[in-house]
């Protein structure tokens, strides 16, 4: 087969497939119903073949968002969760509130646990923090100061703070702190059942 | 309605169907005119004359191409860009007996000549 095609055809389909493999879809090859030859079924080929593309591209892009919204849910949905179970302060007993931290703990973290510890004591009208260091492996350089602002603020609020499960690096960063010397009221104990039977015999209430 | 259908009988007495094709076809039509010729009009003759101008929407043309098609199938046009079309499309076509003519009549003769 041997088919004769003007210059300015070949051009402008070859300017079309050009401008789609940089992604763009959009452009068609124009079509003459005097062009009457095997060339036409090629130009009208491309066509279908951008018209293809473009639908995949749209659909791809549909899936996109939708996954991005779906990540967003979801990375929503997980920071809720992880700040609950980073906050978990349970009442023990009425008025006595218990916070066991587990992991490392960050600037961030810090000021979630203080925002959240300061507004349990104040709503229920807490007596008492017991704060269960246990498992908490690490605590960033300048935490440690973040903390220790959080045992004074629950003082202000006319609760003792209590810190129970501390482990040598971090009692070592305490007194480093000097926080032991009389700034902060802070109480330790070895172990957070330590620390509730302490409480409860202060309320009378081992007695009942 | 783009497709617009006729139950005709052949000059040598064999039932045909002419469908005449116009406007815009989307996928609804062609789902449409898939629906007719795998049920009332199945293994019928077809004898489509498709008007200059007739688009095929990229979701019709792959709906019209999935057709099993059997029995044989004359179109006739006059546009060139119609007959690409047609061409490209049944390049894939699974099965069938397929041509393109500018004029009805030849068209229908042919039609007439074919083994449904």
């Amino acid at each position: 087969m041997s088919v004769t095609i003007e210059g300015e055809r070949v051009d402008q389909l070859l300017r079309i497939i050009v401008a789609a493999a940089t992604g763009d879809y959009e452009l068609r090859v124009p079509l003459l119903e005097e062009d009457d030859d095997e060339f036409l079924e090629v130009e009208l080929g491309v066509n279908y073949l951008l018209e293809e593309l473009a639908l995949g591209k749209a659909k791809s892009d549909s899936q996109r968002q939708q996954l991005e919204v779906r990540a967003e849910e979801l990375a929503h949905q997980q920071s809720e969760l992880v700040q609950a179970l980073s906050t978990p302060v349970i009442a023990v007993w009425p008025g006595v509130l218990a916070l066991p931290l587990v992991g490392r703990v960050d600037d961030e973290r810090a000021a979630t646990i203080t925002a959240v510890l300061l507004e349990r004591v104040a709503a229920e009208r807490a007596t008492h923090v017991i704060l269960d260091l246990t498992g908490v492996g690490a605590i960033a350089g300048n935490t440690m100061p973040a903390l220790l602002r959080m045992v004074r603020a629950i003082g202000l609020l006319g609760a003792s703070c209590l810190l129970t499960g501390i482990s040598a690096p971090v009692a070592q960063q305490i007194v480093a702190l000097g926080a032991a010397e009389g700034g902060a009221p802070v109480r330790a104990l070895a172990q957070l059942s330590d620390a509730l039977a302490l409480v409860l015999a202060q309320k009378g209430a081992l007695g009942r | 309605m783009p497709f617009r259908y006729e139950e005709l009988v052949t000059p040598m007495g064999r039932p045909y169907v002419r469908v005449h094709v116009s406007g815009d076809i989307d996928l609804r039509d062609a789902e449409e005119y898939v629906a007719r010729f795998e049920g009332a009009y199945q293994r019928r003759r077809v004898l489509s004359v498709v008007a200059s101008g007739t688009e095929y929407s990229a979701k019709a043309r792959k709906h019209l191409l999935a057709m099993r098609e059997s029995s044989p199938h004359a179109t006739v046009t006059t546009s060139a860009l119609v007959r690409a079309a047609i061409h490209l499309m049944t390049r894939s076509a699974a099965g069938g007996t397929y041509r393109v003519f500018t004029d009805e009549p030849e068209a229908l003769a042919w039609l007439d000549d074919q083994e449904a």
